[in-house]
């Protein structure tokens, strides 16, 4: 019987990508997952790639992507029914009074075996105190069985500033889309961790996020 | 002779993987809003649906490509109840395709958990066309036990499968 670790090694010398493309792949303490609202039961949560306030656009443009898929923020729920949102033409934002500043919007129109190059979110940073996080999240299960989910940060977008208006992108982890046994999200958080408040309303704004990807 | 054969069996690997490209569509448990406006929700510590409060039935839509043949639904979740279990519906809800006329509605499928042993998974085989997406919407119904709902339910995700037909799917029927 060979061991995991073996059969990896053995794999990485016959097909080399498929066991590196994870190489980077690093394990969350609790406080970053409570930070991105990862429960404690949705551990172990890996993360892939490192937090980043991205850059406007320069490297990312010069990828090579064929496809594009938007998503509006209009489209976010709430984790729960204790965050409230408002919307206007200018963008979404978690209302002052809400108890949990956390909003969700699903990926699940991407095709099986795309692979994700970069993400671009559009937004309203006006706050000096608080910044707005979107994180890409995988959460895969067994295929055919029940079992214990596995949480991966693919990537972690965070704005910076005060000036207003806001886009800026992040070339992501090598990610191929599984529809099998996974399923993704884009999770903002509308506060920054320890500012005291769950959302810094509507001087943080989502607006709009942008997959890009090849077939 | 033996070449013909060859040619035959690769004619039908090809018209059969040309014709019939199999797929799955999953529905996070984030894609799911309540029905009822009472209905509170959450999100359990590993991450699933929970209702906290009120009826506990949500929907999402299924988005479908014309020409599909529904295969599979399949659950994921977490059911510690002992009196209650929750309940995933596909459903379809068909209407005239020009005059105004009652939605029908038909459960095409049902899977859900059963006992409370914790973390669950259920599916169900189907062979249902899904050629009317024109005049049909199909949508997948989760339901947390009767009102008031058991926060001991969850549902972390629902798996779709269906196949595409690609020669249908451009009009040579």
């Amino acid at each position: 019987m060979r061991s995991p670790l073996y059969m990896c090694l053995l794999f990485t010398a016959l097909f080399g990508p498929c066991c590196q493309a994870d190489a980077n792949l690093r394990l969350l303490s609790p406080i970053e997952a409570l930070d991105l609202g990862l429960g404690n039961s949705d551990g172990p949560v890996w993360r892939l790639g490192e937090p980043s306030h991205g850059d406007a656009g320069d490297t990312v443009n010069q990828i090579a992507a064929t496809d594009y898929t938007s998503y509006s923020a209009f489209e976010m729920r709430g984790i729960s029914s204790q965050a409230y949102f408002d919307r206007t033409a200018g963008g979404v934002w978690c209302d002052v009074a809400s108890d949990d500043g956390f909003g969700d919007i699903v990926v699940n129109d991407l095709p099986k075996n795309a692979t994700v190059q970069a993400m671009r979110i559009w937004g309203l940073d006006a706050d000096t105190n608080d910044d707005l996080t979107v994180s890409l999240i995988r959460r895969c299960f067994p295929t055919e069985t029940s079992g214990g989910v596995i949480t991966t940060v693919i990537s972690e977008l965070t704005s910076s500033g005060s000036s207003g208006n806001f886009s800026e992108a992040v070339i992501l982890p090598t990610t191929t889309i599984d529809n099998n046994s996974c399923s993704y999200t884009l999770r903002t958080r509308f506060s920054t961790p320890g500012s005291g408040i769950a959302c810094a309303d509507s001087n943080l704004r989502l607006q709009k996020v942008r997959l890009q990807w090849i077939p | 002779m033996k070449t013909f054969g060859l040619y035959v069996l690769c004619g039908f690997f090809l018209v059969a993987g040309v014709r019939s490209k199999a797929t799955e569509l999953t529905l996070d448990s984030r894609d799911f809003v309540p029905t009822d406006t009472p209905s509170q929700w959450a999100e359990s510590s590993g991450g699933s649906l929970i209702c906290t409060g009120g009826v506990g039935v949500f929907a999402a839509q299924l988005d479908l490509p014309a020409n599909s043949t529904l295969t599979q639904i399949a659950v994921w979740g977490g059911d510690s109840s002992t009196s209650r279990d929750s309940s995933v519906f596909l459903r379809r809800v068909c209407q005239a395709e020009f005059l105004a006329t009652s939605p029908t509605f038909s459960n095409l499928a049902q899977v859900g958990s059963s006992g409370s042993a914790g973390a669950y998974f259920d599916s169900a085989v189907l062979n249902e066309q899904a050629f009317s997406t024109n005049t049909c919407t199909y949508s997948v119904v989760l339901s947390f036990g009767d009102s008031p709902c058991s926060t001991n339910l969850s549902v972390a995700k629902v798996r779709v499968r269906y196949t595409n037909d690609a020669i249908f799917a451009h009009g040579f029927e």
